[in-house]
């Protein structure tokens, strides 16, 4: 295991849909529980199959052991993410009083906000974070990063909340009875506007909530704060994952530069399912059929196909990221079913290092 | 289902006015949303592609546009804009009130109007080109969902306003015989039982008119010979032994398919570089 991975405490594993991230965090946790740490990979993605992998038949939200084959004590734990339990846990952490609280989670458009609202996962998941980073029981805790359609989610998440929930933004909707000011003047327009547009049941029911959160502006303003600097320090590692092809390119160059801007440093690249090159075709000496040879050339050609279409995208990427550290891993031909190859990709996985940079 | 012969798939697509495409991420939808699109147009038909995936709208490479089929990539504030501006005719008092950041606020958390919003304008494209095929690239499973419960949701708990008599026509779309629902998917077991679970979850929310599973990426059929030839050399043996795995898992992966109530496609999965290319080489299987 090189420094890399001794160094850093948190690592997030993000990046496009069906890359394989959850796998990759599974594995890295495995290898780092034999390694000897005691580590947490948390999860949102369901998968069964990888489920059975660490041991149990289901991910489940409270924390999971996985049995490893060379240590008695448990060492390595998984844990899925519950989004609602989540949202009502930070509404209570922030809320002033019971009665603020309760009158919140007994809301009816509360309760489908949090369904439905834009990077609700991503925020629950960066707070059951903040809990396990500020618990010491964990040595490492390896996070999969909610699937969306990309990565950023998870990073404005927490942003988009505390916007949202900055006092002005929320006055805005709260049927108060402050004196009319100019702005509230034309505010009131584009309210009627709005009630027009949704029904006056709908607007009725957003104030309340609007009422409801009064105060607890402060509170999502400094988690803002401090998952950004949890997101920028030292001992956090951003991981990306992703595939040589030409979307995934060009969502991860487009990633890149956003991560960029927001100087959330890169710990490194994760390319998956790398096509293995073989010969190009049979030795001509060998003594076969012709029949069989033809056969068996057309299989090799056509893996060689598949490692040159990889390869054209592979240097795209080295350019993208010049001597940064990147990583390969080869394409499994079976669904991942054991810790054991598990093991090997984490094994694989942390030899990577980031000595060139 | 049966496996279904692509050229069916064509005759069928002719017939709908829109063709929605999701599935888990990474499977291809954006390709096959594309090559259906150029299919459709090759044969003669006016189509219009939509894409709605909130975030990753610039990585769709420039060169598809030689297709000449007219692609629009939806987005949620520009939408509103447009819609609220049609019914309600005031600009001056959305430009003064409504481009400041508390509207942006109040988009982003409003219980499913993003994706009302991004409906509203699919069923209003609908609506004016009646003649025309509308396809419909959607984000991944999850946010699919959000995209089709939305305007259920506020149809049934809003009573008034416009945004209600607007869910009520988005709703009609989304069951009509002129619309159909895809899936893409992947020959593995994650890829299938997403969709599995997907479709669980529609079904509790209507009848929607579902139509073919797109199976992507499919190691192609190559006869080899068995038992494998002795004295080949071992890395060889690995790449044939490697083919045999893969086309395990694929059957199984098939076999889990088959259960689901969706025709089922098999697509190759092809070895050039560029989407472009790949479109291309699709639309042509379509049309044989």
């Amino acid at each position: 295991m090189t420094q890399l991975w001794k160094d850093k405490r948190l690592f997030l594993i993000g990046g496009p849909g069906g890359v394989g991230k959850t796998t990759v965090a599974a594995a890295l946790g495995t290898r780092l529980a034999e390694e000897g740490y005691k580590t947490v990979v948390l999860t949102v993605d369901p998968a069964k199959r990888l489920a059975q992998a660490l041991g149990f038949e289901t991910f489940s939200t409270e924390l999971q052991p996985v049995k490893l084959k060379q240590c008695d004590e448990p060492r390595l734990f998984a844990s899925m993410l519950d989004t609602q339990r989540y949202f009502d846990k930070i509404i209570s952490r922030f809320a002033a009083s019971e009665t603020q609280r309760d009158k919140i989670l007994n809301n009816r458009l509360y309760r489908i906000m949090v369904e439905s609202l834009g990077g609700s996962h991503e925020y629950a998941a960066m707070e059951r974070l903040l809990e396990f980073l500020k618990d010491s029981t964990f040595e490492k805790i390896v996070v999969d990063t909610p699937p969306s359609q990309n990565a950023l989610d998870l990073l404005n998440a927490p942003q988009k909340l505390a916007d949202f929930m900055d006092n002005s933004v929320l006055s805005w909707f709260q049927s108060s009875n402050r004196p009319l000011t100019l702005f509230r003047h034309g505010t009131k327009v584009a309210m009627k506007l709005l009630e027009k547009l949704f029904g006056s049941d709908f607007f009725k029911a957003l104030s309340e909530v609007m009422d409801d959160l009064e105060g607890m502006h402060t509170g999502f303003r400094d988690r803002n704060l401090e998952v950004l600097s949890i997101l920028k320090s030292q001992t956090t590692g951003f991981f990306l994952v992703t595939y040589p092809s030409e979307l995934r390119f060009r969502e991860t160059q487009k990633f890149i530069s956003i991560l960029k801007d927001k100087k959330i440093p890169l710990a490194g690249m994760i390319l998956n399912r790398i096509e293995k090159k073989y010969p190009a075709q049979l030795p001509a000496e060998l003594n076969l059929k012709d029949e069989e040879r033809a056969k068996i050339n057309a299989l090799l050609s056509y893996r060689n196909d598949l490692v040159e279409q990889q390869q054209y995208w592979l240097c795209q990427f080295e350019s993208l990221c010049g001597q940064g550290p990147k990583i390969e891993l080869q394409k499994h031909p079976e669904d991942i079913h054991d810790l054991e190859t598990l093991s090997q990709i984490g094994k694989k996985l942390v030899s990577l290092s980031n000595a060139e940079i | 289902m049966k496996t279904s012969e692509p050229s069916l798939f064509l005759s069928d697509s002719l017939k709908r006015k829109v063709i929605f495409f999701t599935g888990k991420g990474g499977v291809g939808k954006t390709t096959l949303a594309w090559a259906t699109a150029l299919a459709l147009s090759n044969r003669g038909r006016k189509v219009r592609l939509v894409s709605w995936s909130p975030f990753d709208g610039e990585s769709i490479p420039q060169n598809l546009s030689e297709f000449k089929v007219p692609w629009e990539q939806l987005e949620v504030s520009a939408c509103f804009k447009e819609y609220t501006l049609k019914t309600l005719k005031f600009e001056k008092i959305f430009d003064i009130v409504f481009e400041n950041r508390i509207l942006k606020a109040f988009i982003e958390v409003a219980p499913g109007l993003s994706e009302t919003v991004i409906a509203g304008k699919v069923w209003d494209l609908y609506d004016r080109n009646k003649q025309d095929t509308l396809i419909v690239d959607l984000p991944a499973t999850g946010h699919a969902l959000s995209f089709f419960k939305s305007p259920m949701g506020i149809e049934k708990m809003f009573a008034t306003g416009f945004v209600h008599r607007q869910a009520e026509q988005i709703c009609d779309m989304f069951i009509s015989s002129e619309t159909r629902l895809d899936l893409v998917t992947l020959p593995e077991e994650m890829p299938i039982l997403e969709s599995e679970q997907f479709l669980e979850k529609l079904a509790a929310l209507g009848k929607f008119p579902l139509g073919f599973l797109h199976v992507n990426q499919c190691t192609p059929d190559l006869p080899l010979p068995s038992p494998p030839p002795k004295l080949i050399p071992k890395e060889i043996e690995k790449c044939l032994w490697d083919h045999a795995l893969r086309k395990k898992r694929e059957e199984r992966a098939f076999q889990k398919a088959a259960g689901l109530p969706l025709a089922l496609i098999k697509i190759p999965r092809l070895t050039s570089e560029q989407l472009k290319e790949t479109v291309k080489q699709l639309a042509a299987q379509m049309e044989n």
